[in-house]
């Protein structure tokens, strides 16, 4: 049996009070080439888990492995420098910055090196709708859809096995939307990632390999034909 | 070094506020290196200035203590008061001239006298002939053997006239001949002045006779072997006493005025004047002296520093106020900017929290912000190197003048108050060196030669980049504490 990416060993967490914790003792795998969607209601711990998975907080008991390894003993900044990429429903791009320089100053932090780094971006940029005029452009002057293109180009070119998308549609209109969940898709079975993405849609949600409902702390797992 | 390039994309996308920072930087740069470049430019003319002059210390007779031991001893007898002066022995003179820091030295020794065979210049109110004995009372410089006589010259005995007040200070110069030197001591050879020798017709080569004013029997033949002109006006008195008539000054060796003065005076001075290698060594020299055989409850060291101080002062008070224009603007400088850079990074937690999410290592995020600070702190050293010159100019020039100015009014006040000491009758003494200095305020530093140089740009370099990184520094380090999540989720 494979092994999975990333494993959540008896995680807890609350925020203030341990009597009255957000969730206890999760027990989840999750592995390569499967695209994950997270639902839930509001204050369900939605956010808070994908934080948890993409290394941007802590778990406040027991461990979470990637790649049979513990990231809190990695570090936390290690864990999202060497593996994961984020992507945020606000897009969380640099603003001064143009689509190119974002993607390659992202590729420059993780230390993703590829030949003609350029035309590679500008590959990338141009296969998901991002002309090169757009992307010598500043990315505020880009429309949301075209911005969130970014970030995820930013995320494939990172290159890294695990990607966590906070809510990525939540700005989007449906026609946008539903080109970006196929941008995951591809990610997930093509490229051979990992992708988890936390969603309010159930459209979207049903088009994931394996949908997580977050409901009073409890998790159940859905799996999709 | 991504970080690199992001700061300078950064500042290339936020022109304004680049722009706004590297003025304020500029401005304090400017002030910053104004005030070091004329604080190197007040040293640099102070020392010259106490180079140049280098100031000088007079060893004479103590007037107050050998007053109070007079006055003592006449109190145990009952005869009239009597000041007596015991002159300086050339062995002391010569034991003090040994010591370091002495540049060179001229024994003063002051004598009254008659002339015998030519008419002194006539004073325009007096009514005696110029050979009668009778017509004038002897300068102050005879006032070891007591009383008063009268005289028609005043005799100036020297090592070397060049280094006599008068010729030191451009008062008088020699126009024929030349003037007294080491050589002449035992020597009858004299110096007089132009006036008084187209008078009576006497030229280099010619001779004189004069006799002592205090013992007519005592006269000197002496050689003319130079002759001066002066520009002294002379002092009130001269209208009444030809002997302080400035023409009627004769130079001679100490050595011939010591035998005009009597027996008693063989070998002895009335004053030394030791010029020193630079002002700044007076203290040690005093102290180095005051170690020597030489008895100090009779002597006494001036130091003549006045002038040295009176030209100095105003550039002293310049190179002071220019220190504190330094730490003044450093410290204002470095608080400003903190406060805009910690505005402008508080600006940036959002870019600091995407840039720590995807895995930026918090160093090279405050490399980041130093970075583009130290840019704009090195193109604004750059600036105020060009404008810091002029700027420096006519800030220092216009203190000093300020300072000049005032301190032109405290010389005026001190002057009517009255310097103390060196009256009409004194004929030297520190007196009449304070007196000399105060007649001279023209002579104080009047403007500073301000370039800035490769050091004070340096060392402007140096707080430019202290002030930049500490500017940077601090509100980087309260956002780098912040979680990424906890930035991105309030952002949100």
């Amino acid at each position: 049996m494979t092994a999975p990416l990333l494993a959540f060993k008896n995680v807890g967490y609350w925020y203030t009070d341990k009597q009255n914790p957000l969730f206890q003792s999760v027990n989840i795998d999750f592995y390569k080439n499967t695209f994950y969607t997270i639902t839930g209601t509001s204050g369900s711990g939605k956010t808070t888990f994908l934080s948890l998975a993409g290394g941007l907080d802590r778990a406040k008991e027991g461990d979470i492995e990637y790649d049979g390894k513990s990231i809190r003993k990695m570090g936390l900044g290690n864990f999202r420098h060497d593996y994961v990429s984020i992507i945020f429903q606000s897009y969380n791009l640099i603003p001064y910055m143009t689509a190119y320089q974002n993607i390659a100053s992202a590729m420059a932090i993780t230390s993703k090196k590829v030949e003609n780094q350029e035309d590679y971006i500008l590959k990338m940029l141009a296969k998901v709708g991002i002309s090169e005029e757009q992307a010598k452009q500043r990315v505020l002057t880009l429309s949301g859809g075209q911005q969130q293109r970014v970030a995820i180009t930013r995320a494939f070119c990172c290159d890294n096995d695990l990607i966590v998308a906070d809510e990525p549609t939540g700005n989007l209109d449906d026609k946008t939307s539903k080109e970006i969940v196929k941008l995951f898709t591809d990610l997930a079975h093509q490229e051979n990632k990992c992708v988890i993405m936390v969603t309010h849609d159930p459209q979207i949600a049903a088009q994931s390999d394996v949908t997580i409902q977050l409901s009073n702390g409890s998790f159940r797992m859905l799996q999709h034909v | 070094m991504n970080f690199l390039k992001r700061a300078f994309w950064s500042m290339k996308a936020k022109k304004g506020k680049t722009l706004l920072q590297l003025v304020i930087f500029t401005v304090i740069c400017v002030f910053v290196l104004s005030g070091l470049t004329i604080q190197s430019a007040a040293k640099a003319s102070s020392e010259l200035a106490r180079q140049e002059l280098g100031g000088s210390v007079t060893l004479q007779v103590d007037r107050e203590a050998a007053m109070e031991k007079q006055q003592s001893e006449q109190s145990e007898s009952d005869g009239p008061p009597q000041f007596t002066s015991t002159p300086i022995s050339l062995d002391d003179a010569e034991s003090i001239a040994a010591l370091d820091h002495v540049k060179s030295y001229n024994y003063s020794v002051s004598a009254s006298a008659n002339a015998e065979d030519f008419d002194n210049i006539e004073s325009s109110t007096s009514t005696d002939d110029s050979s009668d004995t009778e017509s004038d009372q002897a300068p102050g410089g005879d006032q070891g053997r007591g009383g008063m006589v009268q005289a028609d010259l005043t005799v100036n005995g020297t090592l070397t006239s060049d280094e006599a007040e008068s010729f030191s200070d451009g008062e008088a110069e020699i126009v024929d001949g030349r003037g007294i030197e080491e050589s002449d001591a035992g020597s009858n050879v004299a110096v007089i002045e132009q006036t008084l020798a187209e008078e009576n017709d006497l030229e280099v080569g010619d001779t004189i006779n004069i006799s002592s004013a205090s013992d007519e029997d005592t006269t000197q033949e002496l050689e003319i072997v130079g002759i001066y002109e002066t520009s002294s006006a002379g002092s009130d008195q001269a209208m009444n006493f030809s002997f302080l008539n400035p023409y009627n000054t004769i130079y001679v060796p100490y050595t011939a005025a010591n035998t005009l003065k009597g027996e008693d005076y063989t070998d002895t001075v009335e004053s030394v004047t030791y010029q020193m290698d630079d002002a700044e060594n007076i203290d040690a020299f005093i102290a180095a002296a005051e170690k020597t055989d030489v008895d100090f409850d009779v002597y006494q060291l001036d130091a003549n520093d006045d002038l040295y101080q009176q030209m100095v002062g105003p550039i002293e008070n310049v190179a002071s106020f220019a220190k504190n224009i330094v730490y003044l603007v450093t410290i204002a400088g470095a608080v400003i900017l903190a406060l805009i850079v910690m505005l402008s990074i508080r600006e940036r937690k959002y870019e600091m929290g995407v840039l720590m999410a995807i895995g930026e290592k918090k160093w090279k995020l405050a490399g980041q912000f130093i970075t583009e600070i130290v840019v704009i702190a090195i193109v604004a050293v750059g600036l105020s190197s060009i404008f810091g010159n002029p700027i420096a100019n006519v800030l220092g020039n216009q203190l000093l003048d300020q300072q000049t100015t005032a301190s032109a009014e405290t010389t005026t006040t001190s002057m009517q108050q009255g310097p103390g000491g060196g009256g009409p009758m004194g004929g030297g003494g520190p007196g009449q060196a304070v007196s000399d200095a105060f007649s001279q305020p023209s002579e104080a530093i009047s403007s500073l030669n301000i370039n800035v140089t490769w050091e004070n740009i340096l060392i402007l370099g140096g707080i430019g980049l202290a002030v930049a990184i500490i500017a940077a520094l601090i509100p980087s380090i309260s956002i780098l504490r912040l979680q990424p999540k906890n930035i991105l989720t309030k952002q949100e």
